[in-house]
């Protein structure tokens, strides 16, 4: 009755006060008519169920990401990942969590097809606007300084091989089969993992330096990752700059492409991280 | 006075009274119908930001989105391992017809922010965004996390119901203003849900670090050359006023999802999201993402209280009649 008043002609003012004085329910914030349920009660039903199922999905992508149990958030959301990737959820909403950490940027030095060398980085504020546009940049730095320091080194590699072959030699001998063969299929999926990584990190910096080497004219460019630190207050209070380059770590170089190729860097190169920085 | 069905179920035990109750509140809660005006004030505020983001990124769309683009679609196969994660932008290798495609797909925005035939451009746009999102993967962050959900929410809802050109034409026509109906309130429940677990979950990542807890992470913040929009390192000389920020915002975070169903302590959740969200926007740079959260909150705002802010309804069509 009250939601036909409200919807009934507003020409006539009197009849806006009227509604506006109907009682509010008292659980809520809401002071306008309570109007009468519209949908039939199997309609609700169905509805309810699907509004469960949809927020049961919508609340696995931030209990799996970017930490999951495996024994149940992360079987769960491998089952949904469709889902998410369909309606693009799934997110950690981890904002700022759990530290505010030190940035990244992208620096790239290049040689031009006339000999004439060059070098940049992005983000890049004075180049890059309006604001979001410079985010968008400086998202692809961070990303790109994820993925490359995701990969693990030579060492760790080994060490984990050596892991494995001794956990093998020790279930083998006890004669443990199923703990052998979740060891086994754990071992695949963990060079699975390593072999995607870099095959990730490779594929974007190829990417990037591919566009960098259009835009330059140039023959051949190198990418670096390079790390800015936090100043601490008092440095800051004793005259340091958020911009200096005292705060710039060394350069650690991503890859590098020419004519020949894009390669990656070998990350175990005593020559990486490589020259000056500053 | 007791109704036939009260007298039942006080006389059924009371199991079954709670179970009744519960029912009845359930139903109050997801489908009482509601008036389509906050959906309708959301969906302009959500048009303009995503009609500005997208605009954005036509200004380097074949740098990032084109086919020999910085974001290769191999990364995306990689990364996800999914055939799910689609965009329209897969079918397109062409730079032109890529920029055509960007152009129709800004007008779809735009109808949308207007509201006209929003009931299909609230759909359309809220695909593109999710295509646009999916084909960004690398170049993203919170902002298109927030704007896509309360796409997809806005078009579940009759957002067009109320300030739009659809309604103007309406009453123009005779039809009325945008009735009150259940997918309303059932979006805008969604779209608050989802705002309870962003916090409650940006929270939770907070509480794994120690700057939160030990009051700095919002030195981390401001200090940070790269997210810097407005040199605050003034603060260095207040590190007091760092503490309070930085524990505040924390607490809040972790008291949204519970407090912000209250009545009392709704209109001071409400009240210290503008300052958070402001202040994010305005000193690190992101501006468009602070504005999101912002709208995202105006789900919970009163719609009496955007009755007062914008015209209503009913005197959209006084206004109307005026003009006739």
């Amino acid at each position: 009755m009250a939601n036909r008043k409200r919807n009934t002609n507003s020409k006539n003012r009197s009849n806006r006060s009227e509604s506006s004085q109907v009682p509010s329910e008292s659980s809520t914030l809401l002071e306008l008519p309570v109007p009468p349920l519209q949908w039939s009660a199997p309609a609700r039903t169905i509805a309810t169920v699907l509004i469960l199922t949809y927020l049961f999905v919508v609340v696995m992508g931030p209990l799996a990401n970017p930490i999951a149990s495996r024994y149940f958030s992360g079987p769960i959301a491998k089952q949904l990942a469709p889902l998410h990737r369909i309606l693009f959820l799934g997110h950690g909403y981890r904002f700022f969590g759990p530290d505010p950490g030190p940035t990244h940027r992208l620096v790239f030095r290049g040689v031009r097809k006339d000999g004439s060398k060059f070098e940049g980085f992005f983000p890049d504020r004075k180049n890059q606007k309006p604001r979001l546009l410079y985010h968008r940049w400086f998202m692809l730095s961070e990303t790109l300084f994820v993925e490359h320091a995701s990969q693990a080194d030579a060492n760790f590699l080994r060490n984990r091989k050596i892991a494995y072959e001794n956990q093998l030699a020790r279930l083998t001998s006890a004669n443990q089969t199923h703990q052998l063969r979740q060891l086994k299929l754990d071992r695949q999926l963990e060079l699975r993992y390593h072999q995607r990584a870099s095959e990730r990190v490779n594929r974007l910096a190829n990417s990037v330096a591919n566009v960098l080497l259009d835009r330059y004219e140039a023959t051949s460019i190198k990418l670096f990752s390079q790390e800015r630190s936090i100043p601490f207050p008092e440095e800051v209070l004793d005259g340091l700059k958020l911009n200096s380059t005292q705060l710039l770590l060394p350069l650690n170089k991503i890859g590098e492409l020419d004519a020949n190729g894009y390669r990656a860097a070998n990350r175990d190169d005593p020559q990486n991280p490589e020259g000056s920085n500053r | 006075m007791k109704t036939d069905l009260e007298d039942t179920v006080i006389q059924s035990g009371p199991l079954t009274a709670f179970i009744h109750s519960w029912s009845r509140d359930w139903n109050q809660f997801w489908f009482r119908p509601e008036a389509p005006n906050t959906l309708g004030a959301m969906r302009i505020f959500v048009g303009l930001i995503v009609l500005y983001t997208h605009f954005t990124w036509g200004l380097e769309l074949s740098t990032f989105l084109g086919a020999d683009g910085l974001l290769p679609l191999e990364y995306r196969s990689l990364l996800f391992e999914s055939p799910f994660a689609w965009s329209h932008f897969d079918w397109f290798s062409n730079n032109q017809l890529l920029m055509a495609v960007h152009i129709l797909g800004l007008l779809m925005i735009a109808m949308f922010t207007l509201g006209i035939w929003t009931n299909w451009t609230s759909v359309f746009t809220a695909l593109l965004i999710i295509s646009y999102a999916n084909r960004g993967t690398g170049a993203l962050f919170g902002l298109d996390q927030v704007s896509s959900f309360l796409c997809i929410y806005l078009a579940i809802g009759n957002c067009g119901g109320a300030y739009s050109i659809d309604q103007w034409i309406a009453k123009r026509r005779g039809a009325g203003q945008g009735r009150s109906c259940t997918r309303n309130r059932i979006a805008i429940r969604l779209i608050q849900i989802h705002m309870c677990a962003v916090y409650l979950f940006a929270a939770i990542g907070k509480l794994q670090g120690t700057t939160w807890l030990n009051g700095e992470a919002v030195w981390g913040t401001l200090a940070s050359y790269e997210y810097q929009s407005i040199d605050m390192s003034w603060i260095a000389n207040h590190m007091w006023l760092v503490a309070i920020l930085t524990l505040g915002t924390l607490a809040w975070e972790l008291a949204y999802p519970a407090l912000i169903w209250l009545k009392l302590t709704r209109p001071i959740m409400l009240l210290f999201s503008i300052p958070i969200h402001l202040g994010i926007g305005a000193c690190m740079g992101m501006l468009s993402f602070g504005l999101v959260m912002l709208v995202g909150n105006l789900a919970f705002v009163d719609p009496s209280w955007l009755n007062k802010l914008l015209p209503s309804s009913a005197e959209l069509e006084l206004l109307s009649e005026d003009m006739r």
